[in-house]
């Protein structure tokens, strides 16, 4: 159904001209398409860029200057040399099952990032599960993949990627719970609602409840998505990668792309969730909703939310070229053990704090 | 006292066995010829008995001075009792192609043992264990592998001096 | 032999073989996997892949020529290579060094211990994943090879020994720049320990892990920094000084199980890391007063010959006891070197230390043992 929150697309694709009146599927993929490669991959070029720069800068180094003014076209280049380079060895239907399921399961959470008030596609109350149950099928795509080659390393990194998966599931789902105990809902229009512009009205201090689930999330979220620095089971210095150590060129590509993903959308869940959304100054959105300019509104936000991910995933990125890797029984004793029973104590005392105030 | 110390417990135990005792070089460490096949045996005295206890191999060194094989054990002691002497024997090749055959030390000084594959890849020497072999004070099964340095089916040993002539 | 399964559950072994190259190995060997889930149950290290021919090819060329071989012993740290086939020649044919000569070997000896320590650590951060320090480490080990390039014109390989001293005299500003380079080592230390040592993620991965016993220690014949770190107090430049050691006051560090576990991970990385600490102050007390004199005792001509005999000398090298056993017959070619090297016992104690650990522990416990192949092969 086109509800007033997705006739954004038709608004946009009546401005650039396409034929009114198109079928509902066709909006939906247009969306889809549009969402993917305006912004995801951008995204990753900029991230890919920012993270060597960063880590250069960390590492005493100078990383890319060359391609353009200080390497900024160095993700453009990137994307040429990946795009043209050969697999001389024809997909098995390994491959090929790993290859659909990890589509499925990543690029489907396409139609529910939450992009904007006026930019979402899917906007449910089961909206914020979608993305968390895709990663539980990706897991299960890359154990597959995994399991699927004929070499130790695999088999190695597929379990190990499947027994991290697991253990950060749990309180990731926990703490997860927690926002929409505070919000009243799980749709992102009332969990960006419920937060603010300034820093007070977000939902990570709103209560020390929510700053440890917010803690609890985020680090569950490296363990499930295999995120550094929690990223034994991709661990590069015994099993070459595990899972990855049998692909190159244009697969191992698909593959890093994959994981660039699921790190950004799981930051996207997190700045929506827990660090304010997309929300503008009061006095913006209204004077901007009240002078008819939704789309630069929805380009305001977006850009908001953007640079919010960016500041997180850069964050985490700086912490994991500073530490050193944990071992994959580490990770996981200490997400069952520590981070289980924290999300667990955040969801009881903001359910308490929440409904203390009904009181 | 000191000097004839081990000479005397050697002669003892093994009766013979001393061939010669001779300045190492020009330093002041002593080198103690026995006789070849007399080695297991005298090593055994050399660290079992508790005034001795040469329990440490530092190194096993082969020679070949004009046809005979000389091997030299440079030994010391851990617990301090006697400073370092050097345990020397000598085996005569029959041609420069054919190995030699002698007792093991592996299992009194397990560190010697890549030193003995060594000496078996270069130079021949074949190092046998003997049935009376008690392995009951070896704590650590060391492995003793086979050839590593030298690529498969080839003949001769490298270090001899006659070797590809 | 399984570890970890009950008896109702049947599993098996998995092989699994690693080698010659692998990201976790530091130079070319092979290691023989029986894996028990993630555990190791058996490890078979199978090694030759770096053999040069080293012993043979002393034979077959001149003296000289054989210091040149003998510091391709160790590429990383090669002095020690060269100076304990210096210190036998000089033994075997009664040839004394003065003392300039014999300072700036220790300098060049201390140095190169540094050196060596800054890529155990690099490789030790490489195996726990760290990757800013390795930056950080390379970055202050440069300073070091600038220091050999500008006395002997090469960063590693530096044939700059000769029989009776040094072939050349130091540079104008060399000590200066030693001083300096130790005092930024000093300073770099602090930064490293700050970032690196005492992490909590580099601690999780190295404290009480895999710790080796004194006994496996004095049964395999380990020497050196992991024979130490495990509380054995054998230092070559204590208990047989050579090149003017006696004359130095310094300490050698044993291991203290600071970290819970004598001897374990951790211990051998805090091991060389006060080790770089007693360096400096044996580099600080050499250049207050570096002796006068000749750098080669002259006696050293074209048509040298080492008279017929033997001799064997042994150095304290970074890694661990290295000894040379020298025979001469007189004539122009040597008639044995054989080398002593101190990988060989710690690659016959692996399967021993391996056993039982998990395959992610692997690389930090074969980083930690400090394995030059390249000298256990020759």
């Amino acid at each position: 159904m086109m509800t007033s929150e997705n006739s954004w697309i038709v608004a946009w694709s009546n401005a650039l001209g396409f034929p009114e009146g198109l079928p509902q599927w066709l909006y939906a993929v247009g969306a889809l398409i549009s969402v993917f490669v305006f912004v995801v991959v951008p995204s990753g070029g900029l991230m890919s860029y920012l993270e060597r720069k960063l880590a250069a800068d960390l590492q005493a180094r100078v990383g890319p200057n060359r391609t353009g003014p200080a390497g900024l076209l160095q993700p453009i280049a990137d994307l040429f040399k990946l795009l043209q380079k050969e697999s001389r060895v024809d997909w098995s239907w390994k491959e090929n099952l790993w290859l659909s399921v990890h589509t499925m399961a990543l690029y489907s959470t396409l139609a529910v990032l939450p992009l904007g008030s006026m930019a979402v596609l899917v906007n449910t109350e089961m909206s914020v599960f979608l993305p968390f149950w895709s990663a539980l099928v990706l897991a299960l795509g890359t154990m597959l993949l995994g399991l699927s080659q004929n070499s130790v390393p695999g088999w190695f990194g597929g379990i190990r990627v499947a027994a991290q998966t697991l253990a950060g599931s749990f309180p990731a789902l926990i703490s997860l719970l927690c926002t929409g105990v505070r919000s009243g809902s799980f749709r992102w229009s009332a969990l960006a609602e419920s937060q603010g512009f300034s820093p007070w009205e977000w939902t990570v201090f709103a209560n020390p409840f929510q700053m440890v689930a917010f803690s609890v999330f985020v680090m569950s979220g490296l363990v499930l998505l295999a995120i550094p620095p929690l990223d034994g089971g991709l661990s590069m210095s015994d099993i070459h990668g595990g899972v990855s150590s049998h692909l190159y060129g244009r697969r191992l590509s698909l593959f890093q792309f994959g994981r660039f993903y699921g790190f950004f959308f799981w930051s996207v869940i997190t700045v929506v969730l827990f660090l304010g959304a997309w929300d503008l100054p009061a006095q913006v959105t209204v004077s901007l909703k009240a002078g008819g300019a939704n789309q630069v509104l929805a380009l305001l936000e977006l850009i908001w939310l953007l640079l919010k991910t960016f500041g997180l995933m850069l964050l985490i990125v700086w912490v994991a070229k500073v530490n050193s890797r944990s071992r994959v029984d580490q990770i996981t004793d200490f997400t069952w053990k520590v981070l289980s029973p924290f999300s667990l104590f955040a969801l009881v005392g903001a359910s308490l704090w929440a409904g203390w105030r009904a009181i | 006292m000191d000097k004839n110390l081990i000479v005397t417990k050697i002669n003892k135990a093994v009766q013979g066995a001393v061939l010669e005792v001779r300045r190492f070089g020009r330093s002041d460490t002593r080198s103690i010829w026995v006789e070849a096949q007399s080695i297991q045996k005298v090593a055994k005295i050399l660290r079992t008995d508790p005034e001795l206890s040469l329990d440490w191999l530092e190194n096993l060194s082969v020679v070949e001075l004009s046809d005979a094989l000389v091997i030299s054990y440079f030994l010391q002691s851990t617990q301090g009792t006697q400073p370092e002497v050097i345990l020397r024997a000598s085996v005569v090749p029959d041609s420069p192609t054919s190995p030699v055959k002698l007792p093991t030390i592996q299992t009194i000084w397990p560190m010697g043992i890549p030193m003995e594959r060594e000496a078996r890849e270069m130079f021949g020497i074949q190092f046998e264990t003997s049935p009376q072999d008690d392995d009951a004070d070896v704590e650590f099964d060391f492995e003793s592998s086979p050839s590593l340095c030298l690529p498969s089916g080839l003949s001769g040993f490298p270090l001899r001096k006659k070797f590809n002539k | 032999m399984n570890l970890t399964q009950p008896e109702s559950l049947k599993t098996d072994l998995t092989t699994w073989i690693i080698g010659p190259y692998h990201g976790s190995l530091p130079a070319p060997m092979r290691l023989s996997l029986s894996l028990d889930g993630e555990m190791i149950s058996d490890c078979h290290v199978e090694t030759g892949f770096l053999h040069r021919g080293l012993e043979k090819s002393c034979e077959l060329h001149s003296w000289k020529a054989a210091v040149a071989y003998s510091d391709h012993l160790d590429p990383e740290c090669a002095i020690f290579g060269e100076l304990v086939l210096c210190l036998a020649v000089e033994q075997l044919s009664e040839l004394e060094v003065p003392e300039r000569a014999q300072s700036i070997r220790v300098i060049l000896s201390e140095l190169a211990r540094i050196s060596g320590h800054l890529s155990f650590m690099v490789r030790m951060a490489k195996a726990v994943g760290s990757e800013t320090i390795i930056h950080y480490l390379l970055r202050d080990r440069e300073r070091i090879l600038d220091l050999f390039e500008l006395l002997t014109g090469a960063r590693f390989s530096l044939n700059f020994l000769r029989f009776g001293g040094v072939s050349a005299d130091v540079t104008d500003g060399f000590i200066e720049r030693v001083l300096e380079v130790c005092e930024l080592i000093r300073i770099r230390m602090k930064e490293y320990n700050d970032l690196f040592t005492f992490n909590f993620g580099f601690l999780k991965r190295t404290a009480q892990v895999v710790p080796i016993s004194k006994r496996l220690v004095l049964a395999s014949g380990m020497t050196g920094p992991n024979a130490r770190a495990s509380g054995i107090e054998l230092d070559v430049r204590k208990k047989f000084p050579y090149s003017g050691y006696s004359k130095l006051d310094f300490s050698v560090p044993v291991g203290r199980g600071d970290s819970g576990i004598l001897g374990d991970v951790h211990d051998r990385f805090l091991i060389r890391l006060r080790e770089i600490t007693e360096s400096m102050e044996i580099l600080k007390q050499l250049l207050d007063v570096v002796p006068s004199g000749e750098y080669l005792n002259r006696k050293f001509k074209r048509d040298f010959v080492v008279p017929a005999g033997e001799a064997y000398a042994r150095v304290e090298s970074s890694r661990g006891l290295l000894g040379c056993h020298v025979v001469s017959d007189g004539g122009p070619t040597p008639s044995r070197v054989q080398f002593r090297t101190p990988t060989v016992a710690n690659l016959m104690a692996i399967p021993q230390v391996v056993r039982g650990i998990r395959i992610e522990d692997l690389p930090v416990v074969l980083a930690s043992l400090d394995l030059g192949i390249a000298e256990a092969d020759r």
